[in-house]
């Protein structure tokens, strides 16, 4: 793949990965009563949306605007660890529906920590 | 880059801290300490798994997290001590610090339960330094 495809690529993944993050940090935020009876289907205690939005938006602000790369790890690390939780959440919940949106957040990851990557080790 | 970073030690008049053989003592202390502990949490959680399970109930946490956890964290020692992918390394010391985070907010919301904050609190510290020490010690 050209350099100028894979970019585009990047650019792709990294916009559907913002919105789906963004997005899932604004609905909690919007409806708290209804994230917080989401929370508890999940079984995960209600206080966490909280720092889970916040860390949320901060992770998306450190991929998109940071050059550091351990931070960057850290950010995907983190929206890798909370995919996990959701898959583990819906699983335990007699695998709902929702558990489609975390595996699709989780292709999504990897294609976009991969593209992320490969581009940053083409540059250096 | 490990250079520049050796200079910079220099400069700063932290001589000792440069030297290859104390280099190797503050890296290794540090990572040890923190690696031993979350060693100790796993193999504690793997021997007494429905103990866990009921105590992470009383924290908040669901209990379908404790056998991942216990295995992330086996993962996550094996990844910092091999050092084998830089990208692996931060990953498990990410891991460890949401880990020691979360327990921390659970034991200060749930006081007297299992070990108490102290632990999740001395666990953050050793993070801080076994963090540092991979950081500016390591020897790439």
């Amino acid at each position: 793949m050209n350099q100028k495809k894979l970019k585009l690529l990047y650019k792709v993944l990294l916009t559907l990965f913002c919105v789906l993050f963004i997005g899932s940090a604004i609905l909690t935020v919007v409806d708290v009563k209804g994230s917080y009876e989401g929370f508890a289907r999940l079984q995960f205690p209600a206080w966490i949306l909280y720092p889970f939005s916040l860390a949320k938006v901060l992770g998306i602000v450190a991929i998109l605007k940071s050059n550091c790369r351990t931070l960057k790890d850290f950010a995907y690390a983190g929206f890798f660890y909370d995919l996990l939780l959701a898959l583990g959440g819906h699983i335990a919940n007699w695998w709902d529906q929702d558990i489609f949106l975390a595996l699709f957040g989780l292709i999504l990851w990897n294609a976009t920590f991969w593209s992320d990557r490969v581009i940053s080790n083409q540059k250096n | 880059m490990h250079q520049k970073k050796q200079n910079n030690l220099t400069n700063l008049g932290l001589q000792v801290l440069a030297s290859s053989k104390h280099r190797k003592i503050i890296y290794w202390v540090p990572v040890s300490l923190f690696c031993l502990l979350f060693f100790i949490s796993a193999v504690w959680t793997l021997l007494d798994i429905q103990g866990t399970i009921h105590e992470t109930l009383q924290l908040g946490y669901p209990g379908f997290t404790v056998v991942p956890l216990a295995t992330a964290k086996l993962l996550g020692i094996v990844a910092i001590l091999s050092n084998k992918s830089r990208t692996l390394t931060m990953f498990a010391f990410a891991g460890f610090l949401y880990d020691l985070l979360l327990a921390t907010i659970g034991h200060y919301n749930n006081p007297n339960i299992g070990t108490g904050i102290g632990v999740a609190i001395l666990g953050l510290v050793l993070w801080i330094l076994a963090f540092a020490a991979d950081r500016f010690w390591r020897d790439s």
